[in-house]
């Protein structure tokens, strides 16, 4: 028998519609070729999903993707990847989280799962190591994400277990619907959760208790020590107060989301921060699988000071000195992102109100980048007047108004009034009520932008203008987070590309060279331009929102001349043809398989 | 406080180091606090002074307002010391 190392060689395919499980066996070459993550989400969507494919159809599947090195005991080895055809933007989806999911599918033996069809009935798969099973799910049906994770693990007797589940955003096919695990890591972008509520998979629930094998563990326990001991060297803020310490730098560079991306800076940003949830609502700092870090923000609000106290630490507990709002820490608390899209950009100084809202998408099952974007834009047309008072039922749409923001969560989640219309993500919205509010869309393929403006940032321009998932500030688009989204390791971690080669090798014992890391980064996103070219995305998908093309104080507009050659440059330098297509020499030159070639030019 | 050589000739800052910088700044109460300087000073000098690593990578506020490193300091500046956010990667 071969010896293998971090991984099984084992992906389980799941047939909604026949109520059927399968294993399939890849073999050695497929996972040297993909590593996981995107690369391997986009070898399946290209294998089964025709193209017209209905996002929220029986057509689409679903791929959650750990990488070879998902898994492994060493810091950043929590990630894992979901891919599928998106709702929003029609073309791939593909989106990471980190936590403890990933690296339970990995110890419980599997390499991935591949979800296919559609349930009758609302069901959820339990995997318990190498057993399989789909499971009634009727009483999960409408249940937020804690919710379900308790009734879960008392129904299986098990309170370890990890669950991966869409919240009721997904069910009500809410096309920035996200994937949750374990209620605060989230997989946020591109509407997967509506992919997951359309097959009416309310959850995956896994348990795995045999680690992850790799050939020399040695390394990874001195990896693992360096970066312990060099936490103030390397990850200091991280540790200290996570994502969005340096928003204040951000501002005074004048690169802020403010006001739907149009003002470059937000006088209140100080209030918003991540020191400012750190000395006025965090509890604590929680980590990923194996991770010393600990860059997860863990808050917790009462509604009173009388209900507040101290944890059993003794840290002390806020409250909303309002008294509106009760934030539950198993949410854990907002990222960077968070604090941006539903605070900054919308011009929100109100933390409280902030922390409630990112409670909110994480029992939801909303992606907060999305949904803040989404009524980013929504208060830029009702302040312009183009949605009034009378169609939103007198609900406001107010920028500075937090309250606003928290009432109109729910509302789009259940798709309540109005909510229903802005659960369509802005660009649909935009192109039904017109008017020029497609002047002020955020959107990149569909999708709402991150929360790091390209003006101010030349690194997100690339990004925004050829990730295949539109506006995914993820940069999927660089070789060195492609290559650790494939292999599944986290992007903050300060490894440069020597350590990151040093573990993979350890990993999986394979003699990997720094080109060969390159090419399975590019493999990656070539197949998933090669997804999009079936779906029929082109050249001229390729460009930034008009709102773009403007200057901001401090920063140049980016003109339409200056994003085609970026386009170009980028095209050639991945070997692709003047309109974007990956020619069947550059398939040839990585490896790709012969199915796909006929999607080339 | 951070003791200038020479006290005779030396301007006050008013100082703030943001999330974990604030550790070069052991005398300032939550990372607030007042730094004397020699004159002519630039933000690069302050920097150096604070023993901050990898300055080049901040950002620094002058009264509100992103100055560049080579910037000279007058007595009495609010100046605001910040990492820079990277982005793209998470």
């Amino acid at each position: 028998m071969t010896e293998r190392y971090g991984y099984w060689n084992k992906v389980l395919h799941v047939d909604l519609t026949a109520g059927t499980t399968s294993i399939e066996e890849p073999g050695d070459e497929f996972y040297r070729m993909y590593g996981g993550g995107r690369a391997m989400s986009a070898h399946y969507l290209l294998k089964y999903v025709p193209a017209g494919a209905d996002a929220l159809g029986p057509d689409n599947v679903f791929v959650f993707a750990p990488g070879v090195i998902t898994g492994a005991a060493v810091p950043g080895a929590g990630r894992h990847s979901v891919g599928a055809k998106s709702p929003l933007s029609g073309g791939i989806a593909e989106s990471e989280a980190g936590g403890f999911w990933g690296a339970e599918l990995k110890r419980a033996g599997w390499d991935g799962i591949v979800v296919h069809g559609v349930s009758e009935k609302p069901v959820y798969l339990w995997i318990n190591n190498d057993e399989v099973e789909l499971r009634d799910a009727s009483h999960l049906w409408g249940k937020i994400t804690g919710d379900v994770e308790d009734q879960i693990r008392e129904e299986l007797g098990d309170a370890r277990i990890r669950i991966a589940q869409c919240g009721p955003a997904g069910e009500n096919l809410v096309r920035f619907a996200c994937v949750m695990n374990d209620g605060k890591e989230a997989a946020g972008r591109g509407g997967m959760g509506a992919v997951l509520g359309s097959k009416k998979l309310k959850a995956v629930a896994v348990r795995g208790t045999t680690p992850v094998v790799v050939a020399d563990k040695s390394v990874l326990t001195s990896t693992a020590k360096w970066v312990s001991s060099t936490l103030d060297e390397n990850h200091s803020n991280f540790s200290h107060y996570g994502t969005g310490v340096a928003m204040e730098g951000k501002n005074l560079d004048g690169g802020t989301p403010s006001r739907n991306f149009k003002l470059g800076q937000f006088d209140e940003i100080r209030k918003i921060d991540a020191v400012a949830v750190g000395e006025n609502h965090r509890i604590q700092m929680d980590a990923c699988f194996a991770c010393s870090v600990r860059c997860k923000k863990v808050v917790q609000i009462e509604m009173s000071e009388a209900d507040a106290g101290v944890t059993k630490k003794g840290i002390p507990i806020s409250f909303d000195p309002q008294g509106r709002y009760r934030v539950d820490p198993r949410y854990g608390g907002p990222e960077y992102e968070s604090l941006a899209s539903l605070g900054g950009n919308l011009n929100v100084d109100d933390l409280v109100a902030i922390c409630k809202a990112n409670e909110m998408c994480n029992y939801l099952g909303l992606d907060s980048i999305s949904t803040g974007s989404t009524i980013a834009w929504a208060m830029e047309a009702y302040e312009k007047g183009l949605i009034t008072s009378e169609d939103t039922d007198g609900q406001p749409l107010r920028f500075e108004h937090g309250d606003d923001v928290v009432a109109w969560l729910t509302k789009i989640a259940y798709r309540e009034g109005y909510g229903d219309v802005l659960a369509e993500g802005s660009q649909r919205v935009a192109e039904k009520i017109g008017m020029g509010s497609e002047d002020f869309l955020t959107t990149v393929k569909g999708v709402e932008m991150g929360m790091h403006d390209p003006r101010h940032m030349p690194n997100m321009r690339q990004t925004y203008l050829l990730a295949p998932t539109g506006g995914d500030h993820g940069s999927p688009t660089n070789d060195r987070n492609g290559l650790r989204n494939a292999v599944g390791i986290c992007s903050f971690l300060a490894y440069d590309d020597e350590q990151t080669l040093e573990i993979l090798k350890a990993v999986t014992g394979w003699d990997v060279t720094p080109e060969e890391m390159v090419t399975i980064a590019h493999r990656g996103h070539t197949l998933a331009r090669l997804f999009n070219t079936r779906h029929g995305f082109t050249r001229a998908d390729d460009v930034l929102p008009k709102r773009f093309q403007d200057d901001l104080p401090m920063h140049e507009g980016l003109s339409l001349e200056f994003q085609n050659e970026m386009v170009q440059e980028y095209y050639a330098f991945q070997g692709w043809d003047s309109e974007g297509v990956p020619t069947s020499e550059g398939l040839a030159a990585l490896g790709i398989a012969e199915d796909f070639v006929s999607l080339t030019t | 406080m951070v003791e200038p050589a020479n006290l005779e000739s030396t301007i006050t800052l008013q100082c703030r180091l943001v999330g974990e910088l604030r550790r070069y700044l052991p005398s300032g109460e939550r990372g607030e606090g007042p730094v004397e300087l020699p004159v002519p000073a630039t933000v690069d000098d302050l920097l150096v002074l604070l023993g901050v690593p990898e300055r080049e990578s901040l950002v620094v506020g002058v009264n509100g307002s992103k100055a560049p490193h080579s910037e000279r300091l007058t007595d009495g500046d609010e100046v605001t010391i910040v990492a820079a956010m990277t982005g793209g990667v998470g």
